[in-house]
């Protein structure tokens, strides 16, 4: 439409500049045996740790992660999961709870839109703000040489970004305020 | 010197607390208002009750409350309690120690 500028959501990035918004996807994440006993100090033990695969976007600031000035050590990135593997789920398999996720009702969830891009054709995905990971700098740098990737594009990037401080920074009173309601006649 | 006593109390004159009767204090009211308004200052608060001061005046809304709040339009406490199934797997590691991390020495602190 003349006169509306044009706000893509993704951008196609290749190479291993990290970004807020970088959509890293089928990345393994590490979860150690849940009875993990180590010595410190003491001779190297084995153990097996579980693994699986998962679409996660990053959610640490980009200035944090500007390749040589790095001031982190690990990404934190947040899980996505794609609209059709929510199909079960008893709120975000219904229209009705996908669009009370959209409208930002469910401050655990961010809805991200489509991606129409050529090779690059991801339906709607949400990210899961209760399942946050964090991963070596160097790690996630190694993924993202493998491969082009997705880019969040402002200014859905910072919505993104605002939406995981808002879930993040919520506090809940112990007594709360009753509320308000009308008394009945 | 002099000493005030109980009965020099006693006999001190204390005017009554004027009150202007009510159609003189509507004037002044008035006389205040179109002096606030010349200054451009408002009126912060006034003697009326607190549920008449709060609630809106305008004509058009509706006297009812509402039944529904903003905030009870969020719910924080949806999950997804079972995540979708992904390729996994598990891996044999062996753990060697690498000592206690260490911070990263700050460069430019308000960078």
């Amino acid at each position: 439409m003349p006169g509306i500028p044009d706000y893509p959501w993704y951008g196609v990035i290749e190479g291993d500049h990290i970004e807020q918004g970088d959509i890293v996807e089928s990345c393994p994440i590490f979860l150690p045996p849940d009875n993990l006993v180590i010595d410190a100090g003491g001779k190297p033990s084995s153990a097996t740790f579980k693994w699986k695969e998962q679409d996660l976007i990053v959610m640490s600031q980009s200035c944090d992660l500007v390749k040589g000035r790095e001031k982190v050590d690990d990404i934190l990135l947040c899980a996505i999961w794609r609209r059709s593997e929510l199909a079960i789920d008893p709120h975000l398999g219904k229209d009705s709870g996908m669009e009370d996720a959209r409208k930002g009702r469910m401050p655990a969830f961010h809805v991200l839109a489509s991606c129409v891009i050529p090779g690059f054709e991801r339906e709607v995905r949400v990210v899961d703000f209760r399942r946050v990971y964090s991963l070596p700098v160097a790690f996630v740098r190694s993924r993202t040489r493998l491969s082009e990737r997705l880019r969040l594009l402002p200014p859905y990037r910072e919505h993104l970004s605002q939406s995981f401080a808002r879930f993040f920074m919520r506090v809940g009173l112990p007594i709360d305020i009753p509320p308000f309601t009308a008394k009945k006649a | 010197m002099r000493f005030a006593t109980a009965a020099a109390v006693a006999t001190l004159h204390i005017p009554a607390i004027y009150r202007p009767r009510p159609d003189e204090a509507a004037e002044y009211d008035r006389q205040v208002d179109h002096w606030l308004a010349q200054q451009r200052v408002a009126r912060l608060s006034d003697t009326r009750p607190e549920s008449q001061i709060l609630s809106p005046t305008a004509t058009g809304w509706s006297p009812i409350p509402s039944n529904v709040f903003a905030d009870e339009l969020l719910d924080w406490d949806v999950a997804i309690e079972a995540a979708p199934i992904r390729p996994s797997g598990t891996l044999a590691a062996r753990l060697e120690y690498a000592g206690r991390a260490t911070p990263t020495p700050t460069t430019e602190p308000w960078d």
